[in-house]
């Protein structure tokens, strides 16, 4: 089967050596829900552009087999995409929203929008202006859920909700959308809010990808060990990625390493996403590649 | 077509108050003012308001068949009047609209919602077109109608109380049904002519970074003042007498409707207005706006501009 997105040496250079995007390549399988995760600036929004058809980059990218940038409008009619919660147009109607989706998109059910709708305090009279934040993403996720796309690309989806916004729009979008045929492509800061429901994660750090792996690979390969004050010159013999201190101790985060030669050091414990990615971007960039 | 239909809803439902209620607000002041005056200047001393020299208290006595003539004229004129303060409205909700139809999109972020549906930019920005061309004209041409069908209803009743036959003195002498085809008419035609200002302008919408107004009248404006000075300097001569009411007119201002007629000295018009209607008026403006080759150049330069801002939407999505 075809990959959802296979993106090979994508660039985009801004000026002489400004780079957004820098040689990054990977590959997005049916049926996942990968995080694209990285710090501001580190070209996760240019990616997703050059995703959508929005920005032309070099390198080679095919979404669904079509070429975003010359495909755009035949490409979204099989994926959806929620930029944040700000980019619905103020002054439109709610019904207007629904009218105006349901005569473009081919894919789009008006039952399925309004069922949706139906569980918030949204009325169809209202404008956007008058909606909340928070019912704004709610009005924004009920007309992408009710679009039967195989591709859902969601930019910062949560940005400035509370959490309990943030937590019902995660928990719809895998109790009521998600299933084997889509796949979900997310950005977000709030790492730890996503990490449960991510299958795969992808890092980039200045334009590039450095860490490219499914999370049952990352249970597998990272470790953390709390470490007494004795130990602490054992365990950098063995190369950590990472170090902090916490309740006293030493917590050193491994990547790859000898569980045999870990075990003595003392307890282990699977490291949170949040961790991992601390770990990735303060370590000294690497080249293309040689962490993936 | 059906999303192209979808597509001019959506202009519609934003712009509800410019292509709707401002020429509605625009009819009613016209309506309250004209049949206001008419019922306020009959209790005046020097016999009442008077439609094309004809007093209308002489219209009570008697009424020859070149007075009845005139006033059908007066009454035409009248509507044709009525029409014109719409269109003057409705090319300053027309102007703004272009202004912001590619603009605001930009500045509010929406425009990443319209383009994470399947809608190609070129559709958008046809369809940003023929609602400045077609639509909202079309729109105050119906209101244009609505409030002659009024103020004709109004005169009627103003004449019955006189004790005159409303068929002899307004519906019969009138002819508003020639009026309101001839503004019709014009709608198509004035769309050939306004494609260039509404491709620059769109152009301007879809392009600039802030301040779209300003670069739409800006550049124009300094490149005709350029072209003057030149003049003065003996360069160029005789580039910003052909400038200024040929391109500079034209680019900022050819979507006023029935605006060929002015602007165009080619389309001058052996036309009597005292023998002939609203209807072979514009038939005949009609035909010398088709055998007039400014018009399509302006044809074929509307269309490179709104081509141009097809590619500027696609480029710039925030």
């Amino acid at each position: 089967m075809t990959p959802v997105i296979s993106a090979s040496r994508l660039t985009k250079r801004y000026g002489k050596d400004t780079f957004a995007l820098r040689e990054a390549s990977f590959t997005v399988e049916s049926g996942r829900i990968v995080g694209l995760i990285g710090p501001n600036g580190a070209g996760k929004t240019t990616a997703l552009k050059a995703i959508l058809g929005l920005l032309p980059v070099e390198g080679e990218l095919r979404v669904l087999g079509m070429d975003p940038a010359a495909e755009r409008e035949r490409l979204m009619e099989q994926v959806s995409f929620i930029a944040d919660v700000a980019v619905l147009p103020r002054w439109i109607r709610v019904s207007e929203a629904i009218d105006y989706v349901e005569g473009v998109h081919p894919r789009f059910s008006r039952a399925k929008c309004q069922a949706f709708l139906a569980r918030t305090e949204i009325k169809p009279i209202r404008r956007v202006r008058e909606l909340s934040k928070g019912m704004v993403a709610q009005l924004h996720l009920a007309l992408v859920m009710a679009i039967d796309a195989r591709l859902l690309v969601l930019d910062e989806p949560t940005l400035g909700l509370d959490i309990l916004y943030r937590k019902q729009f995660y928990e719809s979008l895998l109790g009521d959308y998600f299933d084997a045929d889509k796949t979900i492509l997310v950005t977000t800061h709030q790492v730890e809010e996503i990490e449960h429901i991510l299958s795969d994660v992808l890092f980039i750090r200045d334009g590039r990808i450095v860490l490219d792996a499914t999370m049952d690979a990352i249970g597998e390969r990272f470790v953390e060990v709390m470490v007494g004050r004795e130990q602490r010159e054992a365990a950098i013999a063995l190369g950590p990625v990472n170090e902090r201190t916490a309740f006293g101790k030493h917590v050193f985060l491994f990547d790859a390493a000898d569980p045999s030669r870990l075990a003595g050091l003392g307890e282990q414990r699977r490291p949170g996403l949040a961790d991992i990615f601390v770990a990735t971007m303060s370590r000294p960039a690497a080249p293309a590649g040689a962490s993936a | 077509m059906n999303t192209f239909i979808t597509l001019l809803k959506r202009e519609y439902w934003e712009n509800r108050a410019g292509f709707l209620w401002t020429p509605i607000i625009v009819a009613a002041v016209f309506l309250v003012l004209t049949l206001g005056a008419l019922v306020l200047g009959s209790f005046g001393d020097n016999g009442g308001l008077t439609f094309n020299n004809i007093k209308f208290s002489a219209v009570l006595s008697n009424l020859g068949p070149e007075e009845l003539a005139d006033l059908g004229l007066g009454l035409d004129r009248a509507l044709a009047a009525g029409s014109a303060l719409l269109q003057v409205a409705l090319y300053f909700v027309v102007l703004f609209y272009l202004l912001a139809a590619l603009f605001d999109e930009r500045r509010d972020r929406s425009v990443l919602f319209w383009k994470s549906l399947p809608v190609s930019d070129t559709l958008t920005v046809l369809a940003k077109a023929a609602t400045a061309l077609l639509v909202a004209p079309l729109m105050a041409w119906a209101v244009s109608v609505a409030a002659g069908l009024v103020f004709l209803v109004g005169l009627s009743a103003y004449v019955l109380a006189f004790g005159l036959s409303p068929m002899t003195a307004v519906w019969g002498p009138g002819a508003p049904v020639e009026v309101f085809a001839a503004t019709l008419l014009s709608v198509p035609l004035s769309a050939v002519w306004a494609l260039p200002m509404v491709g620059w302008m769109l152009l301007c919408s879809a392009f600039v970074a802030n301040r779209p107004f300003w670069w739409a009248i800006g550049v124009p404006a300094l490149t005709g003042l350029m072209l003057t000075w030149l003049g003065v300097l003996n360069v160029f001569r005789g580039a910003a007498e052909f400038y200024w009411p040929q391109l500079f007119l034209r680019l900022v201002a050819g979507v006023v409707p029935g605006s060929w007629m002015w602007f165009d000295s080619q389309a001058s018009i052996d036309f009597d207005v005292t023998k002939d209607g609203a209807w072979s008026l514009l038939v005949q403006s009609a035909w010398a706006l088709m055998a007039n080759p400014s018009t399509w150049i302006g044809v074929v330069a509307g269309a490179i501009l709104i081509w141009a801002a097809i590619m500027a939407r696609r480029r710039r999505s925030e």
